[in-house]
């Protein structure tokens, strides 16, 4: 019995701590959503208020962008982080981990840091311009600083690092006889890329773009930096109502339902790997000491 | 199930009486509680090198672990050199163990990690330096203070878990498996050395093991454990001549168990029986007295015998002797001597085994051989299924 | 076949090289233009390490750079803390709701930071807390914890228990068998922890923004304050200085390993 109450004791910190400020801040949120604003407040009104104004076209709209941008951001990603994570990680010997080693050094200066690089490339009369005009490809300066595509630029950049990652440690995980053996029973290298290493590295190609998709559609600093004020993001969204416009419960509500959002996609994304969740009820299975 | 024990050889002044120790485990959520000790009760002597013989489930190492404080039974007491442990948090008593992983602290030196119950007593570093060198001598592994686990083979590790448990001269020390991940040489090597630890220190050793030609050639008494009891406890040559029963003898040694009928007591030693009409003399041994108080002329008995007491011999029996005669079955070879598996005339489901010593191959499967049993030799042998 | 292995294999190398290069272009570039004597990149004026000095001597960005840094230490430290000491007693203790509170120990992890920021803010604001150093303390705190609870959760899974009961059948208290066996053994797991922990306090720009006081600046916050006026050379040397940081932290982190493995735990 002692070392019940001598566990407890020792857990009781954390316990505490995540009460009142994860749990907290949680509940309050969801109660903001639906108050009224009141002044730079908010007044106990119940109100639906908040989440009708989601569905206004100005906002929805930049729900729809953010969404969108997610979606390219995602979907570049996945083309260059998948294949990506694969090559480094059938070269074999020290080249995996020197590879991720490689991408993960940049990811430790601050993210901020490394889009300044991107804006003496994209600004107007900047580095690619530069070169381009240069090279005669283009004539003109292209002005892509401050556009949707620097954008997506900025956003891959940042979250490559998520996707190379989950697929390279899935992929070095991946039996190669299987491959052998597929090559062997005559399948062609197309085939057993379908059928043989594909649905085997689904699951960190899953995990790797649910760690894509979910931060980008709030990175508005991305945004804000490489976009300026033409790309608006659900993030920017709810950073405007909470900073500029003082509206607490309709940031509130914006946050409800960006977790909303975020929430579904992850569960969709996780649905469909059965196999995994058996292997995470084995895993999980600790001892009760 | 442990009032009956024949205890012959219970040492007057025990350094440890265990009386009456429960313990179960489970809940109604894990589907029902499950006894681990029923009941147990026996004592140790100083210096006595007792072994627990049984198989993996007996409840051997919940025993040990209530013993060294790290588990509470439900019920009992645990009394050591006369004062009650059973409530003493495991730091606080004076026994130690040799874990069946070794547990070395993988963050310490050699060093650090047999100096370290004298660095929790606050013994001042000259003497923990002598009493470190001293240990490590007594293993023989004077040089490897510097070393970390993670540098050592098994063996090693093996000895260096030792001289950490008996640093702190405890007054008990449990041994759980401690031979079993070493291979064969070195396992018959260790068993020697811990025996010459024990006489030189003469502490007390309660040693836990599965592998019963261990438990012979260690111990100055075997306890057998089965089903959260002891079925017999007593010195290696009682158990191997004198059974309690048939479970004890498939414990130890080759069982060769052998049907036949009570006749009549015939003095406080010996009885009569009739094994396939002949009349034969046996020891009582380890009978139980309960159960030998039940028998009546005619009621069915099992015998232990020994192979080295069936005698390969010709068709004339020797005086004071039965003889068996039937097919042999099986001869296999083992370097001089020969286990030779033959089946009885008369008792068509019963296989025994003899031992011949020599090469001399003149007995073939299919052949039929005789062999005389002498009185006295065989002990009675309490029938139980072999739950 | 051989021949097209190695093609592929050659290929793979390629393109994994070509993809390193582009990562490290950016920051490439900065580092060439923070000795680039001119304030405009389109002009190259000569080498000059003028903008380092400007850097070293800019108190804000200085303060900023201290703030971050205690910051990130303290937060780290206290989140081990907890969540060390939470791992290992959560599921004996007599707590209701275990599994449930475990969850939400690890929420931050997946929360958008938008969100974190935003309902930190308001939680605060509704405590009445004086928004400073105290609120980005507890908010990367929340935020710092779940990566050293899963490592340490995953390090005592595959811990030997037997080496802690070892410790206590010699004659060590549990407090003592704790600090003197266990702790030590979990070491590499914690530290892991931490210095994830660290690094994402040290890189957090929303959340900082919005929990922290007018007078409080972390690095991220200043850069970004900076470079929302327009880009300033004093940047570009900072981006450099921090990326030649973490190039140094990493070659150590890989010497230690070097080291630890020779005593093989």
């Amino acid at each position: 019995m002692r070392h019940r109450t001598r566990a407890t004791l020792a857990a009781l910190p954390l316990y505490l701590f995540v009460l009142v400020f994860v749990l907290g801040p949680l509940v309050y949120m969801l109660v903001l959503s639906f108050m009224t604003r009141d002044g730079r407040g908010a007044a106990a009104v119940f109100t639906l208020e908040n989440y009708r104004r989601i569905f206004d076209p100005v906002y929805f709209d930049t729900v729809l962008q953010s969404l969108g941008l997610a979606c390219t951001s995602t979907a570049l990603v996945t083309l260059i982080g998948y294949p990506l994570g694969l090559c480094t990680a059938f070269l074999g010997g020290k080249w995996p981990s020197f590879f991720r080693t490689a991408q993960m050094i940049p990811y430790f200066v601050n993210s901020l840091l490394r889009l300044v690089g991107w804006i003496i490339i994209f600004r107007a009369n900047g580095l690619l311009d530069t070169v381009l005009m240069a090279l005669g490809v283009t004539e003109e300066p292209l002005r892509l600083l401050y556009t949707y595509p620097a954008v997506v630029v900025g956003m891959v950049y940042v979250l490559l690092p998520f996707m190379f990652l989950s697929v390279q440690q899935v992929a070095l995980q991946l039996d190669r006889t299987l491959i052998e053996a597929s090559r062997d029973l005559g399948a062609g290298r197309v085939r057993t890329f379908l059928s043989v290493i594909l649905p085997l590295t689904l699951p960190g190609l899953k995990t790797g773009i649910l760690l894509t998709f979910i931060p980008s559609m709030g990175l508005f600093f991305i945004a804000s930096i490489l976009g300026g004020s033409k790309v608006v993001l659900l993030g920017s969204l709810i950073e405007e109502q909470l900073m500029r416009a003082h509206n607490q419960p309709f940031a509130a509500a914006l946050s409800v339902f960006m977790m909303l959002l975020t929430g579904i996609i992850s569960l969709l994304l996780l649905e469909h790997k059965p196999h995994d969740k058996r292997t995470d009820r084995k895993n999980g299975g600790e001892k009760s000491e | 199930m442990t009032e009956t024990l024949s205890d012959t050889h219970s040492p007057a002044d025990p350094i440890l009486d265990v009386r009456n120790l429960s313990k179960s485990f489970g809940t109604e959520k894990t589907g029902g509680a499950v006894e681990v000790l029923k009941n147990l009760s026996f004592t140790v002597g100083r210096g006595e090198f007792l072994t627990i013989l049984g198989a993996s489930g007996c409840g051997k190492t919940t025993l040990l672990r209530i013993l060294c404080g790290l588990e509470t039974a439900d019920e009992g007491t645990v009394l050591l050199d006369g004062g009650d442990i059973t409530a003493l948090a495991p730091e606080k008593r004076p026994v130690n163990t040799v874990f069946q992983s070794y547990a070395l602290f993988p963050h310490m030196t050699v060093y650090d990690n047999i100096a370290y119950p004298l660095k929790l007593k606050h013994t001042p570093k000259s003497a923990i330096r002598r009493r470190v060198g001293e240990m490590l001598d007594m293993v023989q592994m004077t040089g490897f203070e510097g070393r970390y686990p993670a540098a050592l083979s098994g063996g090693q590790r093996q000895r260096i878990a030792i001289a950490r448990a008996l640093i702190a001269s405890p007054q008990i020390l449990l041994l759980d498996e401690p031979l079993g991940a070493l291979d064969f040489h070195l396992r018959r090597r260790m068993q020697t050395e811990l025996k010459r630890i024990q006489r030189a220190l003469g502490i007390t050793f309660l040693y836990i093991t599965h592998d019963q030609e261990e438990a012979l050639n260690m111990s100055d008494r075997i306890a057998i454990m089965h089903g959260g009891g002891f079925l017999q406890l007593d010195t290696p040559a009682v158990i191997y001549d004198s059974p309690a029963d048939t479970r004890c003898a498939r414990f130890v040694g080759e069982s060769n168990l052998l049907p036949a009928v009570f006749s009549a007591p015939v003095d406080c030693d010996l009885v009569a029986v009739s094994v396939g009409g002949q009349t034969l003399c046996v020891r009582r041994g380890a009978y139980p007295p309960d159960a030998f108080a039940a028998l009546k002329p005619g009621s069915p008995v099992t015998l232990s015998v020994r192979s080295e007491q069936l005698q390969l011999c010709s068709s004339t029996v020797p005086a004071d002797s039965i003889l068996l005669s039937g097919s042999v079955s099986e001869i296999s070879f083992a370097g001089g001597v020969q286990h030779i598996t033959f089946t009885p005339q008369g008792l068509p489901d019963t296989s025994l085994v003899a031992v011949r010593y020599g090469m001399e191959q003149n007995l073939a499967p299919g052949m039929t051989a005789a062999f005389s049993l002498s009185d006295g030799a065989a002990a009675l042998c309490l029938e139980e299924s072999a739950t | 076949m051989k021949k097209n292995a190695s093609h592929s294999h050659r290929l793979s190398f390629l393109y994994a090289m070509i993809m390193t290069v582009l990562t490290y272009l950016p920051i490439f570039i900065v580092a060439v233009y923070s000795f680039n004597a001119g304030r405009l990149t389109s002009v190259w004026e000569g080498i000059s390490l003028d903008w380092y000095k400007k850097l070293f001597s800019d108190d804000d960005i200085l303060s900023a750079l201290g703030n971050s840094l205690f910051l990130g230490i303290a937060s780290s430290l206290c989140a081990a803390i907890l969540a060390t000491s939470a791992a290992l007693t959560l599921p004996r203790s007599a707590l209701p709701c275990k599994k449930g509170v475990e969850v939400l120990a690890l929420a931050p992890m997946i929360i958008p930071e938008i969100v974190l920021g935003m309902i930190f803010l308001a939680f605060f604001s509704l405590l009445g807390l004086p928004f400073g150093m105290l609120t980005l303390l507890i908010a990367h705190t929340a935020f710092g914890i779940p990566y050293i609870y899963t490592e340490v959760r995953a390090a005592l899974v595959s811990l030997d228990t037997s080496i802690p009961d070892a410790a206590r059948d010699l004659g060590a208290g549990p407090l003592r068998a704790f600090f003197t066996v266990t702790l030590p053994m979990l070491f590499p797991a914690i530290l892991s922890g931490m210095f994830l922990s660290f690094a994402m306090s040290f890189d957090d720009v929303i959340i900082s923004i919005y929990v922290t006081g007018v007078s409080v600046n972390t690095l991220p916050i200043k850069v970004y304050t900076q470079l929302k006026t327009g880009l300033s050379p004093e940047i570009f040397a900072l981006c450099t200085v921090m990326t030649a940081v973490v190039l140094l932290c990493t070659g150590t982190a890989a010497l230690i390993g070097k080291f630890r493995k020779r005593k093989g735990y």
